[in-house]
């Protein structure tokens, strides 16, 4: 009778795990070595009804941003937890509800990915630091291919150097640019303490 | 000329802001002080005035030969710093007896407290007074007034010590205020104490004090590097049993974050041994202090629908309301649509806050209801005792959500109790799915810390626990579990208790339930006989020693901040091998139970005074801060009418602990807590009944501050 009745326990409990201990091989996993890559299909490319954008912080999960809208070369995109990105030829120059928000003033000299030195104006928040100079070096590195949409895409990779002095910041962002001069993907630091944001652009 | 003065003072307080903006990205975790070896913030051997922010918890180690050190640091305050410390002294045994201690080396307990009495601000310093090892056997007894200011990117700290820290000496200065603080005398070096007892009498005495300094230079542009120089007032012929060879008072460190919670350290100390450290510090004062949730409240698809049908029938209403709910975890038990008002009343295991529970029930209401509702009264139970009601008015709640104004919600809001004899008069009860077993498996680590037969002996196995429902007010509580691994072997003291050995058979216990144990099997009865009234009848397996019957009454009125209860246990000692069997051991016990939560500092005492296992007699006390992630620090100390020798090594009861919800480090909200406690030694005196589902945490909801302590959850 005993045994049946801890049978009886010890099968209840296999059958229903809270999902806080079920899970927590995966999460330590997760945790340690980031979350599965999830390749963006023609599939799900048709299944979104609008343009989209696949976004990521370090080994953080991927989560999907609508663009909406597009005002002067200016892209709007929204997350469903009320995060906005607002980029100009696939470039975050302004972030608004993250835990560190970007906030650039791109040089009027800046033309696209035109290789050359550019002198911007930053704002960050969380710490707040107004006003201070960053430093754009951009330059063509190589020609590439990867795969987007299920498809070998031959791209031309720019790199852009950036340093904020003062701060002792300074970094490599990357960009990824189709045929037509598009940046389909890009990995680029947008503050001090947020990690690698890593983004593809799905338009439509 | 005037506007040129208020420009320039305007253009100099800017500047000012400026650079305070900038050292934040120069130095980044320049909010995140260091740990002195001493496992207290610090410089390197000499403590600062610097302190985490509450709700923090922090655990360091550090090697300097001839000691190993290992702390567990805990802020219930900004202004309080509390560090419990094993430390390792590796220049002597722990017995001279070698068949009682082996070769191992003596492991010293300590508890040392900060207090902050001055804040930092432009111009006065953070001024902190401290005691280090205030207790036992006071091997690393010191006292300490101590200041920092930050100074640029260089926090500054200057002090004096008292006990081991009076070298680089000066006369006593309290001398010539009393002659108390002539001479320095500690408990242990009398003979008169069973260790475990401040040594109050020491406090700030002797001969001489010392004077110590040094600064932590935050290195601008390497990550938070700091380089850390100290002249230490160490008398290193005072610590430990045995003096330690000292080449230099100065001190050098270099203190590396990894991150903004993982410190790793490397020093020269008296100029002669390196030293090597590492620390950890988790900060859980605050909500979702790590992990943002990722748990949106469901979105019920073709909501309009609904609501339309629903208006043609309440029957479709409770129904869909049956299912939504479900799908949320969050289980209804009863309804009835009444003109405009629609109340429910459910049940739920998901979420820590109660209010974010209503408020998923009432978004779940809302989309769903025909339009001709315009209240909800929702009615959260727990084991079928109506702990609390929210009346929520719908309009206001969906204005209230689209600008995130909670506390305004709360001011058109009602909150109250109702009595189970209402909610039991709800037009529709779903039909019953109990009995049902809910249940969860999950790692179980047993331990007894700094032992003479070696400082660590564990075991690790899994545990099932499971509660069988087979009403809504009767439970059984079952826990159970398999042993995976231990190291119990060499672990054989016995205990040398002159009252019942209720808790010191530890030892045994633990050796002989190592393959699979039953730790709990407690039938429960639960009734309200008044809205404010609770109570539980339990018997069976109470908890891992001992087996019995009893009641438990609690009287918590919704409104108060205040709870009355009282306990009454007829119990027997459980076999060590804590399966079915019994050993001789009876006795009756009794308890009364005050609970009081001061409101401004949210500290919980609770008082329990009466008749403990061992049949002594007298009074336990626990003081807890919760914070409002959830995590809970605690602190507990028991005085009962046998002698200090009867109790034996320590004197008296006391211990400290702290829980976590799991739910901080999962990014969906989930019920349950993981923790910690620690009592310095096991002992027979004032030993407590632990038994399961104690009334005071079941009726958690059924306080009024609890509710609106986390209101601002509701729309989460």
């Amino acid at each position: 009778m005993t045994r049946l009745f801890l049978i009886a326990i010890l099968l209840g409990s296999c059958s229903s795990l809270p999902i806080s201990y079920k899970d927590l091989p995966k999460d330590i996993y997760r945790l340690t070595f980031g979350y599965p890559n999830v390749e963006v299909t023609q599939g799900i490319f048709n299944s979104y009804p609008y343009s989209f954008a696949k976004v990521g912080f370090g080994k953080g999960q991927s989560v999907i941003m609508i663009l909406e809208s597009i005002d002067d070369n200016l892209f709007t995109w929204v997350g469903q937890d009320g995060v906005k990105l607002i980029t100009k030829n696939g470039r975050v120059i302004k972030s608004m509800g993250l835990p560190h928000d970007v906030d650039i003033k791109p040089s009027i000299h800046r033309d696209n990915f035109a290789s050359g030195e550019y002198f911007e104006v930053v704002n960050f928040s969380h710490p707040i630091l107004l006003n201070a100079d960053l430093l754009s070096f951009i330059e063509f590195k190589e020609l590439s291919n990867l795969i987007y949409l299920e498809n070998n895409m031959s791209v031309n990779v720019f790199t852009e150097n950036i340093a904020i002095e003062n701060i002792g910041w300074s970094n490599e962002n990357i960009y990824y640019l189709d045929s037509s001069n598009r940046v389909i993907k890009t990995t680029q630091h947008l503050h001090p303490f947020l990690d690698q944001m890593h983004i593809e652009f799905y338009l439509k | 000329m005037r506007k040129v003065f208020v420009l320039f003072t305007i253009s100099l307080l800017l500047h000012g802001k400026l650079v305070a903006q900038i050292s934040e990205y120069l130095y980044p975790n320049l909010d995140s002080p260091s740990f002195s070896n001493y496992g207290t913030t610090g410089l390197i051997q000499m403590p600062s005035a610097r302190f985490y922010e509450e709700g923090s918890i922090g655990f360091t180690w550090s090697h300097l030969d001839p000691y190993l050190r290992g702390s567990v640091i805990a802020y219930p305050f900004n202004w309080f710093e509390a560090s419990y410390q094993y430390t390792d002294v590796n220049n002597w045994l722990y017995s001279e007896y070698s068949d009682f201690s082996g070769s191992q080396s003596y492991k010293d307990k300590s508890l040392d407290v900060k207090l902050r009495l001055l804040k930092e601000s432009r111009y006065i310093p953070s001024v902190a007074v401290g005691f280090r090892d205030l207790g036992g056997t006071a091997l690393f007894a010191s006292e300490y007034l101590v200041a920092s200011k930050f100074i640029g990117n260089v926090d500054f700290t200057v002090g004096m010590g008292w006990g081991v820290m009076s070298n680089n000496s000066i006369s006593n200065p309290l001398s010539s205020i009393n002659s108390r603080f002539d001479s320095r005398v500690v408990n242990s070096s009398t003979g008169n104490t069973q260790g475990g007892e401040f040594n109050i009498d020491s406090f700030f005495a002797g001969a001489n004090a010392g004077l110590f300094a040094g600064m932590e230079v935050f290195v601008p542009r390497a990550k938070g590097l700091r380089l850390k120089f100290e002249y230490d007032a160490n008398d290193y012929t005072k610590e430990g049993y045995l003096p330690v060879s000292q080449s230099s008072d100065f001190n050098f460190n270099v203190t590396f974050p990894l991150s903004k919670n993982f410190q790793v350290k490397l020093g020269y100390i008296r100029g002669n041994t390196l030293n090597f450290g590492f620390s950890y510090t988790g900060r859980y004062g605050k909500k979702d202090p790590y992990i943002k949730k990722n748990d949106p409240p469901k979105i019920v698809p073709n909501a309009r629908v609904f609501r339309s049908v629903n208006a043609k029938n309440k029957r479709y209403l409770y129904l869909s309301s049956l299912k939504y709910l479900r799908e949320s975890k969050l289980h209804m038990q009863s309804a009835e649509l009444q003109g405009s008002n629609y109340a429910v009343a459910f049940a739920q295991n998901t979420h820590v806050s109660y209010p974010r529970a209503i408020g998923r029930v009432a978004r779940i209401l809302d989309q769903i209801s025909p339009e001709s509702v315009k209240t909800f009264e929702i009615t959260n139970l727990n084991a079928e005792m109506p702990v609390f009601t929210t009346k929520i008015v719908r309009e206001d709640f969906n204005k209230y959500k689209e600008f995130g104004m909670p506390s305004v919600l709360l001011e058109t809001s009602s909150i109250y109790k109702i009595t189970p004899q209402e909610y039991a008069a709800h037009e529709y009860q779903p039909p019953s799915d109990l009995p049902k077993i809910i249940s969860k498996i999950s790692p179980d680590v047993r331990s007894q810390i700094g032992g003479p037969d070696g400082f660590y002996f564990g075991d690790i196995s899994i545990a099932f626990h499971s509660e069988i429902l087979l009403k809504g007010n009767v439970s059984i509580l079952a826990t159970g579990s398999a042993g995976v691994y231990n190291n119990f072997d060499d672990l054989k003291l016995a205990s040398d208790s002159l009252i019942p050995h209720v808790r010191t058979d530890i030892v045994q216990y633990l050796k002989q339930s190592r393959k699979g144990r039953i730790t709990r099997l407690q039938a429960n009865y639960f009734i309200t006989p008044r809205p404010d009234l609770f109570m539980k009848f339990t018997g069976g397996l109470i908890e891992q020693m001992f087996a019995g019957v009893g009641s438990e009454a609690l009287w918590r009125p919704f409104d108060k901040n205040y709870a009355v209860g009282v306990e009454l246990w007829r119990v027997q000692q459980r076999g060590y091998e804590m399966l079915f069997s019994l050993r001789d051991y009876k006795t009756t016990i009794g308890h009364v139970n005050l609970y009081y939560r001061e409101p401004r500092s949210k500290i919980t005492a609770k008082l329990t005074g009466g008749r403990f296992l061992a049949g002594d007699s007298g009074i336990h006390i626990d003081l807890s801060r919760r914070f409002k992630s959830g995590f809970t620090l605690g602190v507990f100390a028991a005085k009962t009418d046998i002698s200090k020798t009867e109790f034996g090594e320590g004197s008296f009861d006391k211990g400290w602990y702290f829980h976590l919800p799991i739910e901080v480090f999962f990014s969906r909200y989930t019920k349950g807590n993981t923790g910690f406690g620690l009592r310095p030694l096991t002992r027979d005196g004032a030993a407590i009944l632990s038994h399961g589902h104690h009334l005071y945490g079941v009726t958690d909801q059924s306080s009024s501050m609890n509710i609106l302590r986390d209101w601002d959850d509701i729309y989460d």
